[in-house]
């Protein structure tokens, strides 16, 4: 049949890693001077082999101005993980430094397996390319979830009409191009571990007599519920071209509302349990999204193009789980998600200063065991005492809105283009810089801003960090350091995201040397980054939702490169 | 033509594929509860993970015992600013709900609990080949069970009690605590079937739970609650059982004669097995910085016992050098958590939570209540003389009785996590040991879980 098309694909990825790690006899640890007892080995291997089949039958045709796409299909994606661990100890020397070389050996092994099955149709039809529509419809099953939800249904819907096509739309050269657009859709989510939804009964052993006794017990709480977080989301679009399309403008709404959110919860822990991944409450995201770019305008021989972008971000928690209005967790539970407010909004107290004499303490509300020295924290509530209450939201780490615009120049075959990116509204929370770098404790090497700041009554009087006390472990210390690094919009940023300066030799030259083209060029990534943020990355956070914005060192500093180039074509 | 051959290859691919059980997935190297604890060699091995419980940083490991020693009178922190101060914080009554040892206290114990409810809500439906074991299994959940909330509810106060088996954690928001009263309700009727389930000790059993354990615990909660009766009816027959006695004392605590007859219940640990996992790190918390035996270094200083406790030991004392030792510097520290012979944090010493001696000394103070001091002096002495003290030639009146019987608590059972319980349920921890304000005889519930779940009120002062 004409325009009918089946279409079969078989497509794998096959990730394999071996790690060996050696730890010798000749290097001393944490208290323990070299030459150790013994060394430690350890050997890992894994292998991942992931395949998607895809069957899919599609219909395009074309009836006069009428273009009908019909899309059936089926798809399967599966995944094996398999890995070993084998921990060597009993080494003689340092001869032979891998697993090899030992005499004890413990070996674990992982095999994790997940499937996708789904089954999709879609309906795409234009009239004229004026009139656009497509409807869809998938539905999709994962092993990951529960027996009682593995399946989800997910329909979209779209169209579009490009309104400077119709015949009573004025020809002008201001307008060229018009667009109007509108969807909807749902999408699922299944991000979670392979075997989450399952009561998982892992090893915990005793000793009777001096001899091992395997034991074994539930860890984890089953949930055959677990089922798919769904997301709707409504888009209304207007996509205009300007000058014959030398200028486009596009603006955009969204909103999406998220359902049965996949959060690992901190539950009571008289049950035993400490989180239980479920699928809990509903949130609304929604913003606009502005851009702008022109391209092609000319100044004499000076070419000029530019872009500008900005996106708003509104996030709002609309329900928790039943009869929960709150989860505050994380690092000292300041990361605090509520009903009617934004996910994880990052609570601390407000600092002012340290107290300088003892009687200053006296006189104003204070945690217990402060001393001359440590933080003054403003009594929000004025009710006389410093608790709970006193904390207050600092903001989130999804930001009010982010930004970029550009700029590229083309003059008589000298080019250069420059790109920025900025975040505003964004709050962090830094693990590091709270517990090691600004405590003001033992166990760890101040940075230069804690030194320049930090109170001290004859060298730095005028100091507004806690003076260094290593033996207070009070309160007032172990509570606020937290607090320290939690600044209203702390995370915000401008990035000068990448400069490339350039020069293409001109056509003459290129004849002589027979090249159709020739150019030299500098090109600069991250550049520099205009932030008040102490920590290694503005960008850092953690993968779990509920405490976004929890900075650690595990969060690397973006990289800066530099780049000088030659591009030749023949 | 063409395109039925299509066709048909594509139904048949769909076909071929699409299959549902492919979407059942369960692990091949992790055991599902779905189908475990289904016949007696996995019911044994869920009541190992029991056991192993007790070996948790929250209960015998460290936590309960710095929480059962700290805050008396005799040990002290040495570096109470380490290990994010929460040894110190007992040491000096400052206790801060984000401790992690009250964490550590607070979770380790009730996932200890809720393991002995696993264990029993399943056991019922298993079948061992011999009906005694399941019945002695049976009175060691409740043992354990009855053991921890004994000890949640002497550090908190009102506690949550839990004795199902938990299906659906989410449903057990809002819980509220249950009163002291209550819990210790639950721990009396756990302990009084227990009793009934239990063997008595024989050499197989004696690193299990025994009878005379269950005995003794339960006169240790009546002593507790201020019931002396019945506090001596308990202790009375674990004296009549004759299951165990007083031992020498170089050998009560010696790593070569572990499980002797004078001990009731401990919690067993090991050096050097499973990767150096099943050994205490209790040497390392609490002793000395400067104690260097076994060429180890690397201990904390947490929990190190005054120079003047140390001379409370007459110079006859038998126990003085065994129970305890003492540095150069005049740091004492107790000795009753052997050197270990791996690496520092892999000490091989059980933890003795009940022991003979400690029926005795319980029973002389129940008798010197009932004002039969002379019975009183009886039990002192079999103490005093294995600790070649001779008989107790004192006053016999009351009090003098009770400060030589309160005395030789604290010599004869130094470090071994009772000070602190002991002086709370003698009425005497503030007088004793100076603390103004009453708040501070509880700990604070955990932060985390106050956070957690606000339904959990948080004990006043904290």
């Amino acid at each position: 049949m004409d325009g009918l098309t089946y279409r079969f694909s078989l497509g794998g990825d096959y990730d394999s890693y071996v790690r060996d790690y050696y730890y010798p006899i000749g290097v001393g640890s944490y208290r323990t001077p070299a030459p150790r007892a013994d060394a430690n080995g350890e050997q890992q291997k894994q292998n991942k082999i992931n395949y998607l089949l895809e069957n899919t039958l599609t219909y395009d045709k074309s009836f006069g101005k009428h273009h009908l796409n019909v899309l059936g299909g089926y798809t399967f994606q599966k995944e094996n993980t398999d890995y070993t661990r084998v921990i060597a100890t009993g080494f003689a020397d340092d001869n032979i430094q891998n697993i090899a070389g030992a005499s004890a050996f413990t070996a674990s092994a992982d095999v994790g397996i997940w499937t996708l099955e789904s089954y999709l149709a879609r309906l795409q039809y234009d009239f004229d390319s004026k009139y656009l529509l497509t409807a869809a419809i998938r539905r999709d099953g994962s092993s990951r979830f529960g027996i009682n939800n593995r399946w989800g249904n997910f329909p979209s819907i779209a169209a579009g009409w490009v309104f400077s096509r119709e015949n009573f739309f004025p020809q002008n050269d201001i307008v060229t191009f018009g667009k109007v657009s509108a969807s909807w859709g749902q999408t699922g989510n299944n991000q979670i571990g392979t075997y989450a939804s399952k009561a998982l009964v892992t090893d915990s052993n005793y000793v009777f007599g001096g001899g091992i006794a395997p034991g074994y017990i539930t860890t984890s709480a089953p949930n055959p519920d677990l089922g798919w977080e769904v997301a709707s989301s409504l888009n209304i679009g207007l996509d205009l071209g300007l000058f014959n399309n030398k200028l486009n403008f596009n603006m955009a709404y969204y909103k999406t509302n998220t359902k049965d959110l996949l959060l690992d919860v901190p539950v009571p822990q008289q049950t035993g349990y400490d989180n239980v991944l479920a699928n809990i409450g509903e949130m609304e995201n929604q913003g606009w999204e502005f851009q702008l770019s022109g391209n092609g305008f000319y100044l004499g021989d000076l070419m000029v193009g530019f872009n500008a972008n900005l996106t708003s971000y509104e996030n709002k928690v609309l329900a928790l789980g039943p009869g929960q209005d709150k989860i505050a967790t994380g690092r000292d539970q300041l990361f605090t998600t509520q009903i009617g407010r934004p996910i994880a909004e990052i609570y601390g107290y407000t600092l002012d200063g340290v107290f300088k004499t003892q009687d200053e303490i006296d006189s104003t509300p204070h945690l217990d065991g402060t001393l001359t020295g440590d933080l003054r924290v403003v009594d929000i509530n004025n009710d006389g005492v410093i608790d709970d209450e006193d904390k207050i939201s600092k903001g989130t780490y999804a930001p009010d809105f982010t930004y970029g615009f550009g700029i590229n120049l083309d003059y008589k075959g000298f080019t250069m283009s420059a790109n920025f990116i900025g975040v505003e509204g964004r709050t962090l929370l830094d693990g590091d810089l709270s517990s090691i770098t600004e405590s003001g404790e033992g166990f760890g090497v101040p940075n230069t801003y804690y030194f320049n700041n930090r109170y001290h009554p004859v060298n730095n009087p005028d100091g507004f960090l806690g003076q260094p006390n290593f033996g207070n472990y009070s309160n007032s210390r172990k509570i606020l350091r937290s607090s320290v690094t939690v600044e209203e919009n702390n995370g915000d940023y401008l990035r000068f995201r990448d400069l490339r300066l350039g020069y293409n030799f001109q056509k003459d030259l290129l004849d002589r040397i027979k090249l159709s083209g020739l150019q030299v060029y500098f090109s600069g990534n991250n550049l520099f980054t205009a932030t008040k943020w102490r920590g290694w990355n503005p960008d850092g956070t953690s993968s779990d939702i509920l405490t976004s914005g929890y900075n650690t060192g595990g969060n690397y500093p973006i990289s800066k490169t530099y780049t000088i180039g030659l591009k030749i074509t023949y | 033509m063409k395109k039925y051959i299509y066709l048909t290859i594509a139904i048949a691919a769909l076909g071929l594929i699409s299959c549902e059980k492919e979407l059942i997935q369960n692990p091949s190297t992790t055991k599902v509860a779905d189908n475990f604890y289904s016949n007696e060699a996995e019911m044994e091995e869920a009541v190992n993970a029991v056991f192993a419980t007790l070996q948790f940083t929250g209960v015998y490991d460290t936590a309960m015992p710095a929480v059962g020693e700290l805050p008396g009178e005799d040990a002290y922190d040495e570096t109470p600013a380490n290990d994010g101060g929460v040894y110190g914080m007992l040491d000096d009554f400052i206790v801060i709900p984000q401790s992690s040892l009250v964490a550590n206290v607070w979770k380790d114990s009730y996932q200890g609990i809720q393991r002995t409810n696993i264990v029993l809500n399943r056991i019922q439906e298993v079948d061992f080949e011999a009906p005694e074991t399941k019945q002695a299994r049976i009175g060691e959940m409740l043992f354990i069970r009855s053991l921890l909330y004994f000890n949640l509810v002497r550090t908190f106060g009102d506690v949550p009690l839990v004795t199902d088996e938990v299906e659906n954690p989410q449903e057990y928001f809002g819980q509220t605590r249950a009163a002291v009263s209550e819990v210790y309700k639950q721990i009396i009727a756990d302990l009084t079937e227990a009793e009934k389930n239990l063997p008595i000790r024989n050499d197989s059993n004696k690193g299990r739970v025994v009878k005379t354990a269950a005995q003794t615990l339960l006169g240790k909660v009546h002593l507790t609650l201020g019931d002396y009766a019945n506090a001596k009816s308990s202790l009375l027959k674990v004296v009549a059982a004759k299951a165990h006695k007083l031992v020498p004392v170089n050998e009560v605590f010696s790593p070569d004669n572990e499980l002797n007859e004078e001990l009731i219940f401990v919690v067993q640990f090991a050096s050097g097995t499973n990767s150096n996992s099943e050994g205490s790190d209790a040497y390392r918390m609490f002793n000395p910085t400067g104690r260097q035996d076994g060429g180890l270094s690397g201990t904390k200083g947490h929990g190190v016992l005054k120079p003047d406790f140390f001379s409370l030991y007459e110079d006859v004392d038998t126990r003085k050098n065994v129970y305890v030792g003492v540095l150069e510097s005049g740091l004492a520290y107790t000795n009753k958590i052997a050197v270990p012979t791996t690496v520092v944090g892999d000490s091989p010493s059980d933890w003795t939570v009940l022991r003979y001696a400690d029926v005795l000394l319980m029973l002389a103070e129940i008798e010197n209540e009932f004002d039969n001091s002379t019975t009183a002096v009886d039990y002192l002495n079999e103490i005093r003389n294995r600790a070649n003290l001779g008989d107790f030639s004192g006053s016999t009146d009351k009090t003098s009785v009770f400060a030589e019987i309160d005395l030789q608590r604290r010599l004869e059972l130094v470090w071994e996590g009772h000070r602190w319980f002991d002086l709370l349920r003698q009425g005497r921890a503030q007088s004793v040991l100076g603390i103004t304000d009453v708040n501070k005889l509880l700990l604070p519930l955990p932060a985390s879980q106050i956070a957690a779940d606000p339904a959990l009120v948080q004990n006043p002062g904290y």
